[in-house]
């Protein structure tokens, strides 16, 4: 990629980094505001109406319940139903392990042994390729078996002759939107169901999962500890996840937080398999608008490429007539464009020679004596092809397409030597037409 | 083993998946579940403790009241600590800091929208933004791979080494490389400036960071009461090491899945029989900052050539 794309790119990127940071503080700073008054305020409150309780105990012992919460305790006082429940039972443990490997890391149970921390990071090293090799496989099976059913749609649209560049960009939406509905929709609402959120809270949390970016505000399929935490208070919401609203008015107005979920034992497990699934899935149709935009940007540079190479050889042709005229012994205006061309030998016939100074690969007929004719073969054959054009089409054979488009080889001479060492092994397919000019 | 039906091979990988989620999950148990009930039993004793105190005047339900408010605040990244003096949650460099965890995947969590229009507005600002970054980080990783592999280029021409062989020490140095200056060096730094965590602890959060996990239980500055500029400029710091790091760790993570090793390791479990070339390798390059990548190059020895 040039470097100038890549700036643009960086420049961009930063760009939405800065600016999505700016209406992120717009939005949240007079909430946060807000809900900083309010527990101030309900602090003071509490204060007041039990004045033997000093500030300094209440700060600390809330300071050491919020240290154990996160430590995964559960301080419920009346222990008889909940003794046994633990933060780190099987179930939860597995969740987080999972958490791990995906690099989601939702952080709402934390790691407190030096020991477990060091374990972690051991685990991650391993797990994390693990679950890539895994999201690969995955993610093939269900791209394939997808765009296998796409392939028939793309036919249909096709045959209602929809041009190929819109089929194309058309299933890439049907693949999103299948996804989207598969993936997040339906999700959606079975948390909706399942976890008393809203549906904005919801798909905020579908998001942040399939993303795994797993900030841990909101945890499916997590013991609610603030809903086994006072069960006597089912009445007042505060399980984990509740809605904003709820927060600041903690009446009686909703489902309890103590979930359905509870009772439900592979519910865990199938918020797991989901995650995986549509890990997968995202993953695959990144790759594949990737790849399509690739290779639309690369066909359109041995586009430009070819065009370049034809105006080259046009330039060179009328300079070798307007020298041919001028005589034999006058030296070539362009001479360092033309060093492997030997002199042209008879005045009468200068178009004739496939003058191609700065395209050396090229044997197709470059130089027509009508200079102005449509683009030739180079850059018909980008369209020729589409199938194989479509085709998806590995990073490093950029260079190599760049050679086989008829760029001007000095530039890229460099790069030759170092494609070996990288893939030794690359099988050299059937012929195609790009190739026949370049002896690879 | 490579006899094995392709149907056999996902078996074997889906099974030795669930082993390793069920080992990390008995392991964690057996190191974190004791503490955790210890961390519990002085929890509810100091529970007790205080209302043993202060019972007189306290009517049931109103502590309960007041923490399971606290604590959910807690939970969205809103501290009940402290009278609102130390630095704000959404201030300019704490945004900056969460913007980028959204884009980087990591996901710190400690911050976290509140409001409803935060929510939405994060739901379409990683929609949007997660394939530019994704696209940017291809065309770096586009751009610096050769760059990296001249290096082991030139050392493979001066000791005569055979590719495969450079190409494994140029990985291997250059994960030794990476390691040491963005999680080794950081985390000694941490440790020194910040004193209340160990050595292990800042490793971890290196670690976790430039995974893009992010738990994000340790954070650096966090609480602290440092003066608001020094916590800016922490923060400032931490973003830059965030992204320079992942950037580094990207490169390590393409260098290594280049082995031919890693390629055959994927190959042995991607290939499903006569695959179309499209499906295999759009399958197998991702470009995910999950870490989940493998290179598109990956599936270059099964494939047709472009050019």
């Amino acid at each position: 990629m040039r470097s100038t794309t890549l700036l643009a790119l960086l420049a961009l990127v930063l760009l939405y980094l800065v600016s999505g940071a700016l209406v992120f503080q717009a939005l949240e700073q007079p909430h946060e505001q807000q809900a900083q008054r309010e527990l101030g305020e309900a602090r003071e409150k509490f204060l007041r109406a039990h004045p033997s309780v000093s500030d300094h105990d209440l700060g600390l012992f809330i300071k050491d319940v919020a240290d154990a919460l996160g430590g995964g305790a559960n301080p419920d006082t009346n222990s008889t139903s909940n003794s046994n429940h633990s933060a780190w039972d099987l179930g939860s443990a597995f969740f987080f392990s999972g958490t791990i490997i995906t690099t989601i890391g939702y952080g709402n149970a934390a790691l407190r042994t030096d020991a477990g921390r060091l374990f972690c990071i051991f685990y991650a090293l391993v797990g994390i390729p693990l679950f890539g090799i895994l999201l690969a496989g995955v993610g093939d099976r269900l791209g394939s078996s997808l765009r296998r059913g796409i392939g028939h749609i793309e036919a249909i649209f096709l045959k209602w002759h929809v041009p190929p560049g819109l089929v194309r960009i058309l299933s890439a939406v049907l693949f999103l939107l299948i996804g989207c509905l598969l993936f997040v929709l339906t999700p959606t609402f079975v948390f909706c169901y399942m976890e008393g959120w809203s549906k904005l809270e919801a798909i905020y949390f579908v998001v942040v999962t399939l993303t795994t970016v797993g900030f841990g505000d909101y945890v499916a399929g997590e013991a609610t500890f603030l809903g086994l935490l006072f069960p006597s208070h089912r009445a007042l919401s505060w399980a984990q996840g509740m809605s904003h609203n709820q927060l600041l008015s903690p009446l009686p107005g909703g489902v309890p937080g103590a979930s359905p979920n509870q009772n439900f034992a592979a519910y865990q497990p199938l918020v797991w398999f989901w995650i995986l699934l549509g890990l997968a899935y995202f993953a695959s149709v990144l790759t594949t608008i990737g790849n399509w935009l690739r290779v639309v940007s690369r066909r359109t540079r041995a586009e430009m490429g070819g065009l370049t190479a034809q105006a080259a050889s046009w330039t060179g042709t009328v300079t070798a007539r307007v020298t041919q005229r001028v005589g034999p012994t006058a030296p070539p205006p362009s001479e360092k464009e033309r060093p492997p061309l030997p002199p042209p030998p008879c005045p009468a016939q200068p178009a004739s020679r496939p003058l191609s100074p700065t395209a050396p690969e090229k044997t197709e007929p470059s130089s027509p004596p009508t200079p102005p004719t449509p683009p030739t073969p180079p850059t018909a054959s980008a369209l020729d092809y589409p199938s194989e054009n479509l085709a998806f089409i590995d990073e490093s054979s950029d260079t190599q397409s760049e050679r086989g488009c008829a760029l001007p080889r000095a530039p890229r001479g460099r790069r030759r030597p170092l494609n070996p060492p990288r893939k030794p092994s690359r099988p050299r397919g059937p012929g195609r037409p790009r190739d026949k000019g370049v002896p690879a | 083993m490579g006899a094995l039906r392709p149907w056999a091979r996902y078996g074997l990988l889906a099974v030795a998946h669930l082993l390793a989620l069920g080992l990390g999950a008995t392991v964690l148990q057996a190191l974190e579940g004791p503490p955790a009930l210890r961390l519990q039993a002085n929890l509810r004793a100091e529970l007790a403790t205080f209302q043993a105190e202060f019972g007189a005047c306290l009517p049931a339900g109103a502590l309960e009241e007041l923490l399971g408010t606290a604590l959910v605040a807690q939970a969205h990244g809103v501290s009940s600590l402290g009278n609102g003096s130390e630095a704000r949650n959404w201030d300019l460099p704490s945004a900056l800091l969460f913007t980028a965890s959204l884009l980087t995947t990591t996901g710190f969590g400690h911050m976290a929208p509140l409001s409803a229009g935060g929510k939405a507005f994060c739901v379409a600002y990683t929609a949007l933004g997660l394939p530019a970054s994704l696209a940017l980080v291809a065309a770096l990783r586009h751009c610096l791979v050769p760059l990296l592999s001249r290096p082991g280029a030139w050392v493979a021409t001066r000791w005569q080494l055979p590719p495969p062989r450079a190409a494994l020490l140029q990985a291997v140095a250059l994960g030794l490389l990476v390691v040491g200056v963005f999680v080794l060096l950081p985390a000694l730094v941490l440790w020194g400036v910040q004193g209340d965590c160990s050595l292990l602890e800042a490793i971890y959060f290196c670690f976790s960071s430039l995974s893009t996990i992010g738990l994000g239980d340790l954070l650096p500055g966090r609480g602290s009461g440092l003066h608001p500029v020094l916590y800016h400029l922490c923060q400032l710091a931490l973003l830059g090491y965030l992204l320079l790091g992942l950037l580094a760790m990207l490169l390590t993570v393409e260098t290594f899945s280049e082995l031919p090793q890693v390629r055959a390791m994927v190959k042995f479990f991607g290939s499903s029989g006569p695959v179309n070339a499209e499906d295999e390798g759009a399958i197998l390059g991702q470009d995910e900052l999950a870490l989940s990548t493998m290179p598109p190059s990956a599936a270059a020895p099964a494939q047709v050539p472009a050019c």
